[in-house]
C-alpha cells in the first residue's frame, strides 16, 4: 500500500498537469484525443501484467505434481518392460542355444524350429530339414552332398554366419543360434 | 482503493469540465461496473486449477491397477486369416495345448485345418497355422513346447498353403 500510494499520486499529478496546460492553450480537438488515448492505455496496461503474473505463478505451482506423475508412470513402464524383456530373452536364449533353433529356406516366408537335442549328428539334421522343406523344392534339398542346389549355413552365438558341417556336431550344437537353408548359385535353377 | 477512486474522480473532472455535469455520473457508473468485471474474472481463474490438480492425483492408481490386472491374467494377441475381412483376437491363456487352440480357431474363421506332423507340418487341408514371434519372425505354429510358444507368440495369422511351407 504505502509504495503504491506515491506513484499512482505522482502519475495523477502528471496527467493532471498536462490537461491543465493544454486547457491554457485554448483545447483544441485534437489535442483533447491524444490525451484521452494516453490515459485510457497507461490505465489498462497495469491489470494485465498483474493478471498475466498471477497466471504464470499458478502455472508453475500446477504443473510440478503433474511432472512428478509423468515421471513414475513412465518409470513403472521401464521397469515392466526390463522384466518382460529379461524373461523372455532369458528362457529363448537358454532353450535357442542348446534345443530349439529355427531354420528358414530361402524364398519362404514361414520359418521352422528344430530341436537339436533330438538329432545326433549332422546326417539325421540333414534328413530333418529335407522332410520340413523338401516338398517345397524339385528334387528335395539333398544337404551335404556336392551337387545339390542348397547350402546350410548357420549363425553362431556371435552373430557370425558359418557354413554347417566344419565343426564337430556337439561343437555345432553348443554355437548355433539360427539356421539358413540358402540356394547355393541362383543362376542353375530350373525355374 | 480509495486513492484509485479518487485518482479517477479526480481525471473524471478534468476531462468532462468542458461538456456538463450528467456526464460525469454516467462515467463514474461505468468505471464501477468495469472494476466488478476484472474481478470476477480474476476469482474465475483462480478457481480452474485445483480441479485439475485432484484429477491428475487421481489419474496414476487407477493405471496401475489395471496394469497389475493386464499383467497377470491375460495374454490377448490379434488373429488374421488370409481372405478373412476382419481380424479377431484370442487370449492365449485360455488354452492349454495347441489341439485346444486350433479347435478354437477353425470355429472361429469357419475352416479345417490339416493334422500336424513334425517331419511335415500340417498336410491336406490348405491352411497353415503361423506366429509372429517376439524376433519379429513368422514361425510354424506346433514346432516347439506350448510354454515356449504362448510366452513368445506375439501374432498369429492362418496362412493359405501357397506362402506356408506345406504339402501341395
Amino acid at each position: 500500500m504505502d509504495p503504491n500510494t506515491p506513484a499512482d499520486f505522482f502519475k495523477g499529478s502528471s496527467k493532471f498537469h498536462t490537461y491543465y496546460s493544454q486547457t491554457k492553450k485554448g483545447g483544441g480537438v485534437i489535442d483533447l484525443g491524444l490525451s484521452l488515448r494516453t490515459i485510457q492505455h497507461e490505465t489498462y496496461l497495469p491489470p494485465a501484467r498483474m493478471i498475466g503474473l498471477d497466471g504464470y505463478g499458478e502455472l508453475i505451482d500446477w504443473s510440478q505434481p503433474s511432472y512428478n506423475s509423468i515421471t513414475q508412470l513412465k518409470s513403472e513402464d521401464t521397469g515392466h518392460q526390463r522384466l518382460a524383456q529379461g524373461y523372455y530373452n532369458n528362457e529363448g536364449e537358454s532353450r535357442g542355444k542348446y534345443a530349439y533353433v529355427k531354420v528358414n529356406l530361402d524364398g519362404l516366408v514361414v520359418g521352422r524350429k528344430v530341436c537339436l537335442v533330438d538329432q545326433g549328428a549332422y546326417a539325421t539334421l540333414a534328413l530333418q530339414l529335407n522332410d520340413m522343406f523338401g516338398m517345397q523344392t524339385v528334387s528335395g534339398l539333398r544337404l551335404f552332398q556336392t551337387e545339390s542346389e542348397f547350402s546350410l549355413v548357420y549363425r553362431d552365438r556371435e552373430g557370425i554366419w558359418r557354413n554347417v558341417g566344419d565343426v564337430p556336431w556337439k561343437e555345432f550344437v553348443e554355437s548355433v543360434d539360427r539356421m539358413r537353408i540358402a540356394r547355393r548359385n541362383d543362376a542353375l535353377l530350373p525355374f | 482503493m480509495e486513492v484509485t477512486n479518487g485518482l479517477n474522480l479526480k481525471d473524471t473532472e478534468l476531462r468532462l469540465g468542458l461538456p456538463g455535469a450528467q456526464e460525469e455520473q454516467q462515467l463514474e457508473l461505468s468505471c464501477v461496473r468495469s472494476n466488478n468485471k476484472r474481478k470476477n474474472n480474476d476469482s474465475t481463474e483462480e478457481s480452474a486449477p485445483p480441479p485439475a490438480k485432484t484429477q491428475i492425483v487421481g489419474w496414476p492408481p487407477v493405471r496401475s491397477n489395471r496394469k497389475n490386472n493386464n499383467n497377470k491374467n491375460v495374454s490377448y494377441v490379434k488373429v488374421s486369416m488370409d481372405g478373412a475381412p476382419y481380424l479377431r483376437k484370442i487370449d492365449l491363456k485360455m488354452y492349454k495345448n495347441y489341439p485346444e487352440l486350433l479347435k478354437a480357431l477353425e470355429n472361429m474363421f469357419k475352416f479345417t485345418v490339416g493334422e500336424y506332423s513334425e517331419r511335415e507340418g500340417y498336410k491336406g487341408s490348405g491352411f497353415v497355422p503361423t506366429y509372429e514371434d517376439k524376433d519379429g519372425d513368422w514361425m510354424l505354429v506346433g514346432d516347439v513346447p506350448w510354454d515356449m510358444f504362448s510366452s513368445s507368440c506375439q501374432k498369429l495369422r492362418i496362412m493359405k498353403g501357397s506362402e506356408a511351407p506345406t504339402a501341395l
